[in-house]
């Protein structure tokens, strides 16, 4: 076996295990993606992959609402080129989430002003 | 594609949660989810083989030669407890990162959010499955433009994708309110099951309207009732060991 004098194992399966969710989800994602292309070849199945893959993303960056601004971004950019409109459609889960959380954000806020924390 | 491939694959990825899940929301919490959750998706899977269907509704059938439990693909129930899993997890983490101020710990915007995000698995594995034979949708009878349930989602039909979301609302309202809200120990709290039973049974009886009034409930309680999760063998290193007794009949 293989020493390495600076790694600390516990700390290395504590993080491994903390992960552990977005390694499924990757792992899911990659097989079915992988499936899509080489099995049944049907390389637009990939965009249905599309709002899990930025869902995941809000879960690990710092700020999820990039993510849906870059979403949003991602979409004028199809409009432009003519398919806007698939994929308003196919980002719906983005959207709605992106939307919840504002709404949410803004209701947390008012409550903590309104009668306080 | 060999069935025992799925069924090796999602036998890994649950014991991996199960282990994920006992580490940051204690032993309890792991083995009544993950127990809740099996009965749960083979029961509610098999009940839809007996459900009147409205006119024009899809309906699936297992694919051939994959391994069933009663009337459904054994693949998809596992499928539907790893889904589950991993939508509440990351549902917590995107609303501990969106600066809520509490939101993270509330019960509701949880069950919210995992259930926009078990959709959003439902749309982005449902074609791959249905192309590779794991189910077949609407055998002989494929919804046009312009019917009820037509979808734009190519091979997935749109009720697959809001129906999915809302067993997740149906399954965590209940698990949280019952297992993790500050009533976990009231005698009543099986009491908790009933909205959600009831919402489920009557999506039988009219799909939307029932679905539009459970989930404006929903919104309600997440946006004025801040109701906290608790996991009452979290781990958390600030505040000692794990697995501290709490007397019973306790309310927070």
């Amino acid at each position: 076996m293989l020493y390495y004098p600076n790694m600390d194992r516990e700390k290395l399966t504590n993080s491994l295990m903390r992960a552990a969710p977005f390694i499924v989800l990757g792992l899911i994602l990659l097989g079915s993606g992988l499936i899509d292309v080489l099995r049944v070849g049907r390389i637009e199945f990939l965009l249905f992959k599309l709002p899990l893959l930025a869902l995941a993303l809000m879960g690990l960056v710092k700020r999820p609402l990039y993510v849906v601004a870059g979403a949003a971004a991602f979409l004028l950019a199809a409009y432009a080129a003519g398919h806007g409109e698939r994929i308003l459609w196919t980002f719906y889960p983005i959207w709605i989430v992106g939307g919840f959380m504002l709404l949410l954000k803004l209701f947390l806020a008012l409550r903590v002003r309104v009668i306080g924390r | 594609m060999n069935p025992y491939v799925f069924i090796t694959t999602g036998v890994l990825f649950i014991a991996l949660l199960f282990v994920h899940c006992s580490r940051t929301r204690g032993r309890r919490i792991a083995i009544s989810f993950f127990s809740a959750a099996v009965v749960f998706a083979v029961a509610r899977e098999n009940l839809n083989a007996f459900l009147p269907l409205y006119e024009g509704m899809p309906q699936y059938v297992p694919g051939p030669g994959v391994l069933t439990l009663g009337n459904t693909p054994v693949g998809i129930c596992m499928g539907w407890i790893i889904t589950a899993y991993i939508s509440w997890t990351l549902a917590e983490r995107m609303l501990h990162r969106v600066g809520t101020g509490g939101a993270p710990d509330l019960i509701f915007p949880v069950v919210m959010v995992s259930a926009v995000i078990v959709s959003a698995f439902a749309l982005a594995l449902e074609a791959t499955g249905s192309e590779i034979g794991m189910w077949i949708w609407n055998p002989g009878d494929v919804p046009k433009p312009g019917d009820r349930f037509y979808s734009i989602f190519k091979e997935t039909p749109l009720i697959s994708l809001v129906g999915w979301a809302n067993v997740m609302t149906v399954f965590l309202f209940g698990f949280l309110m019952v297992e993790a809200s500050p009533y976990r120990w009231a005698p009543w709290r099986w009491a908790f099951l009933v909205p959600p039973v009831v919402a489920f049974v009557m999506f039988v009886v009219d799909f939307w309207p029932t679905m539009a009034v459970w989930w404006g409930l929903l919104l309600a309680l997440a946006l004025f009732w801040p109701l906290t999760i608790h996991y009452p063998g979290r781990v958390v290193e600030a505040e000692g060991p794990a697995d501290e007794p709490e007397p019973a009949g306790e309310k927070q």
